[in-house]
C-alpha cells in the first residue's frame, strides 16, 4: 500500500486554444506551462491464497489532481478518472483444472481532445467526451491436456470469453472499446 | 523559450506499507525417509542434531506476483490471465496504476497507456534496464505490438521517481521488462514452445520460441504472428515478429550475448462510420465524424519496419559487477490512402497517394558497475545515454531540401550514484544522485510561413542544453520478525526531486 504526494512546476498540459482562446499553433499540437500542480494518491496491491487451491489479487489505485495556478484550463486535470480496480480470481477445480476470472472497474471521467488530425492537416478535432464509468468482466478456463507424452512436455488449452457481460465503454476519444468476445488458444512445449 | 524548460521540482512523499500474507504456511512434518535416518543415527550411536527454526524469507520464484517494499513483479509465465496475451500491455493492464487508453484492445495504435495519471512523457519503459524512448510524431510513443512478448520474462513496476538508475522522465515511474537469462542446457535438444491461438473479429496469434544450448554457447530465435479483423471499421492488423539471439556464458558466471529482432506491421485506421449517412456500415460500431476525420473511401493504412540489435554483457569482478547494455533501433513508418487529385476540382476522381513516410534511427547504452563496500553499503554507479534523430519524407514544416535527411532530435546522458545501505539488520537506506543533461532540437524554420521563428538565428533548428543534479532517496524498514502477522511486511519511505526537460516542439 503506497500513499504519494507530487508538487510540480510548470506542468506542461496541451493547450486548448479553440476552448481557452488564443491563435492556432503554427505546427504541430502547441503546449502551455501549469504554474504549479498537486497530485495524490493510494494505491493498494494484494495477493494471496484463501485455500491451497484458490488465489487472488486484488489492486487500486486512487488519484487526485489539483491545479494551484491560475490557469482556467488547469482545472481539467481534475477531470481524470479518480478510482480504478483491477482484481481477478484463480481456482484450481482439479489438479490441471484452472478457473480464471478478471474484473476491471474504471471512475467516470471526462476526456478532453484536442488534437490536428491527420497530422499537420490544419483540421484541429477539439471537444470534451464525458465517460461513464465502466466495469468489464473476463473469464478463461484453461485446461492440461496431458504431460510428459513423448517429446511433448505439456500441452495446454485455454478458452476464454472476454468482456463476459458485454460492457458498453470508450476509450479516452470515445472510441468504442471491443465488445464481449470468444477466443481459444492451445499451446504446447516440447 | 525558458517557457519551454520543463523545470520541475518535486516532493514526493511515499509511505508503503507491504503486507503480503503467504498463506501457505510453513507446517511441521517427518518424513518416512527422515525417521528412517534418525532411527539409523541411533543405531550407530550417533544423536540427530536437532535445527533451530529457520525463517524463510526469500521470495517463491513460481508466484505470479512479487511485490516488494519498492516494485511489483510481475512472473510473465507464471501469470495466469483470460485469454492469450499477444504483448506486455495485455498483462500491465491487469495493475490499477496502469491506466490503458488506447483505442483497441485488439491492436494497440496509439501509446495506450498512463502510470501513476502520467503520460508515456513522464515514466519510463525500459528493456532490460535500458530506457526506451521510440519518439513517434512529437509523442513518446512506445510500440508495444513490437517488444516480442513471448521472449520476457518478468515485468518490474517501479511506481515513484526515486531510482537514479533511470532518466528523469521517470516521475511516474518505471516499467522495466526482463527478457528470459542465459542458462546452460543439459541436452543438446532445444527446448519449443509453440502456441496458437484464435479469438473473435478473426484475430489470431501464432508464436514459436526455440531456445537451446551447446555447452556455453546459447542461442534462442521467435517468431510470432499475430492478425486481426479489428473492431472498428477500416481497423484490420497484420503483424510479423522475428528475433534471434546468441550468446555466451563466460567461465565467471558472467554473459554476453546479442539479440537482433525485425518486425513488419501493417495496420488501418479507424474510418467515419455514421449511421446517419449512406455509407454507413451496419457491421461495425458507430464513430461520428466528430471523433475520426477519415472517410471510409479514403481507407487510411499504415506499415512499419523495425529492425533492433541489443547487447548485453555483464562480468563480475573484484571491483564489482559490471554490466554494459547497449542499443539499436531503426523504424520506417510510412502511409497511404485515396484521396482527390485535385481537392478543387473533385471530377479528376481520388488516387492512392503517400499521406506518411517517416524513418527513426535511435541509439543508446548504459555502463554500469555494482560494488559492495563494507559489507553493508552497495554502491551503484553508472553511465547512460540516447540519442534519437529523426527523417520527415513528407514533412511539410520542412523545407524542400531538407526532407529526407537525418535530423538529430534528442541526446541524453545521465551519469548516476546510489547507495544501498544497509544501516540496521531492519533498516535499509537507499540516496542517490543523478546528473543529467539533454540536448534538445528546437525546430526555428517554418515552412508554411517560410519565416524563422527566430530571426537572430538562421539555422533551421536551434540547439538548447538543460541539465540538473538531481537527489532521490528511498528507505525501507523491514518488520518481518517482530510478530508472526508481520511476515514479509516493510515500511517505506521516499523523497525525491524530480526534473526532465520535455521536448514537446521536436518535429
Amino acid at each position: 500500500m503506497g500513499f504519494f504526494h507530487y508538487e510540480i512546476k510548470d506542468f506542461v498540459v496541451g493547450r486548448n486554444w479553440r476552448k481557452y482562446g488564443g491563435t492556432p499553433p503554427i505546427y504541430g499540437n502547441s503546449k502551455m506551462n501549469l504554474e504549479e500542480v498537486h497530485k495524490e494518491g493510494l494505491e493498494v496491491e494484494l495477493n494471496g491464497n484463501i485455500f491451497d487451491d484458490l488465489s487472488f489479487y486484488v489492486s487500486y489505485a486512487y488519484h487526485d489532481w489539483e491545479s494551484k495556478g491560475p490557469e482556467p484550463q488547469g482545472k481539467e486535470l481534475g477531470d481524470r478518472a479518480r478510482n480504478r480496480v483491477t482484481a481477478g480470481v484463480r481456482y484450481n477445480l482439479f489438479e490441471d483444472t484452472l478457473f480464471i476470472l478478471d474484473y476491471k472497474f474504471q471512475d467516470k471521467q471526462i476526456s478532453h481532445v484536442n488534437k490536428e488530425e491527420p497530422p499537420n492537416s490544419g483540421n484541429w478535432v477539439c471537444y470534451d467526451y464525458a465517460m461513464a464509468e465502466h466495469n468489464v468482466f473476463d473469464f478463461g478456463i484453461e485446461q492440461i491436456l496431458f504431460k510428459d507424452q513423448g517429446l511433448i512436455k505439456d500441452a495446454v488449452l485455454k478458452l476464454y470469453v472476454n468482456n463476459l457481460f458485454d460492457e458498453e465503454y470508450e476509450d479516452d476519444e470515445g472510441f468504442p472499446m471491443t465488445d464481449r468476445t470468444y477466443g481459444a488458444a492451445l499451446s504446447f512445449r516440447f | 523559450m525558458r517557457k519551454l524548460l520543463k523545470t520541475m521540482t518535486m516532493l514526493s512523499m511515499l509511505i508503503s506499507f507491504l503486507a503480503v500474507f503467504g498463506v501457505g504456511f510453513a507446517e511441521e512434518y517427518t518424513s518416512g525417509e527422515e525417521v528412517k535416518k534418525e532411527e539409523k543415527a541411533k543405531k550407530e550411536g550417533k544423536e540427530a542434531v536437532k535445527l533451530e527454526d529457520v525463517i524463510v524469507t526469500a521470495t517463491k520464484e513460481n508466484e505470479e506476483v512479487v511485490l516488494k517494499p519498492s516494485s511489483t513483479i510481475i512472473n510473465v509465465e507464471e501469470f495466469k490471465m483470460p485469454g492469450t496475451p499477444q504483448n506486455v500491455m495485455d498483462v500491465l493492464k491487469t495493475r490499477a496504476i496502469i491506466d490503458f487508453r488506447g483505442g483497441s484492445d485488439l491492436y494497440i495504435e496509439r501509446d495506450p497507456i498512463y502510470m501513476r495519471g502520467f503520460s508515456g512523457k513522464r515514466f519510463i519503459i525500459a528493456l532490460d534496464g535500458l530506457a526506451i524512448q521510440n519518439t513517434h510524431h512529437g509523442s513518446d510513443d512506445v510500440d508495444y505490438n513490437l517488444i516480442p512478448f513471448p521472449q520476457i520474462e518478468s515485468i518490474e513496476i517501479i511506481p515513484g521517481p526515486h531510482s537514479p538508475l533511470y532518466p528523469g522522465k521517470s516521475i511516474g515511474g518505471v516499467i522495466n521488462m526482463k527478457t528470459k537469462g542465459l542458462k546452460r542446457y543439459e541436452t543438446v535438444k532445444p527446448d519449443f514452445k509453440v502456441t496458437t491461438s484464435y479469438r473473435s473479429y478473426n484475430t489470431q496469434n501464432h508464436s514459436i520460441d526455440i531456445n537451446g544450448g551447446i555447452d556455453s554457447f546459447v542461442y534462442g530465435l521467435l517468431y510470432q504472428k499475430y492478425q486481426t479483423h479489428g473492431y472498428l471499421r477500416n481497423h484490420e492488423s497484420d503483424l510479423d515478429i522475428v528475433t534471434g539471439r546468441a550468446g555466451y556464458i563466460l567461465p565467471s558466471d558472467g554473459y554476453i550475448y546479442l539479440n537482433a529482432s525485425y518486425s513488419d506491421s501493417d495496420y488501418e485506421e479507424s474510418v467515419i462510420n455514421d449511421p446517419s449517412r449512406s455509407d454507413y456500415d451496419s457491421r461495425y460500431p458507430d464513430t461520428p465524424k466528430v471523433w475520426r476525420s477519415y472517410e471510409p473511401w479514403q481507407k487510411p493504412s499504415m506499415n512499419k519496419k523495425d529492425d533492433s540489435y541489443r547487447l548485453a554483457y555483464k562480468q563480475p569482478t573484484p571491483v564489482g559487477l559490471w554490466t554494459l547494455g547497449a542499443y539499436y533501433h531503426h523504424q520506417h513508418h510510412t502511409g497511404k490512402k485515396w484521396d482527390y487529385i485535385d481537392k478543387n476540382d473533385k471530377d479528376l476522381g481520388i488516387e492512392r497517394i503517400s499521406s506518411r513516410d517517416e524513418k527513426w534511427r535511435e541509439y543508446g547504452g548504459r555502463l554500469q558497475d555494482e560494488i559492495q563496500l563494507f559489507e553493508d553499503h552497495l554502491i551503484t554507479v553508472g553511465f547512460d545515454m540516447d540519442k534519437l534523430y529523426r527523417n520527415l519524407m513528407l514533412a511539410s514544416w520542412d523545407r524542400l531540401e531538407s526532407r529526407g535527411t537525418y535530423q538529430k532530435v534528442i541526446g541524453m546522458y545521465g551519469i548516476y550514484i546510489q547507495d544501498r545501505w544497509k544501516a540496521l539488520p531492519r533498516l535499509t537506506l537507499i540516496p542517490g544522485l543523478r546528473y543529467e543533461n539533454a540536448e534538445i532540437f528546437w525546430r526555428n524554420w517554418s515552412e508554411r510561413s517560410q519565416t524563422y521563428k527566430n530571426p537572430l538565428v538562421r539555422k533551421d533548428f536551434i540547439e538548447k542544453d538543460y541539465n540538473q543534479v538531481v537527489p532521490k532517496f528511498f528507505l525501507t524498514y523491514e518488520l518481518d520478525d517482530l510478530s508472526d502477522v508481520l511476515r514479509e511486511t516493510s515500511i517505506s519511505a521516499g523523497v525525491s526531486k524530480i526534473w526532465t526537460p520535455i521536448s514537446y516542439c521536436i518535429i
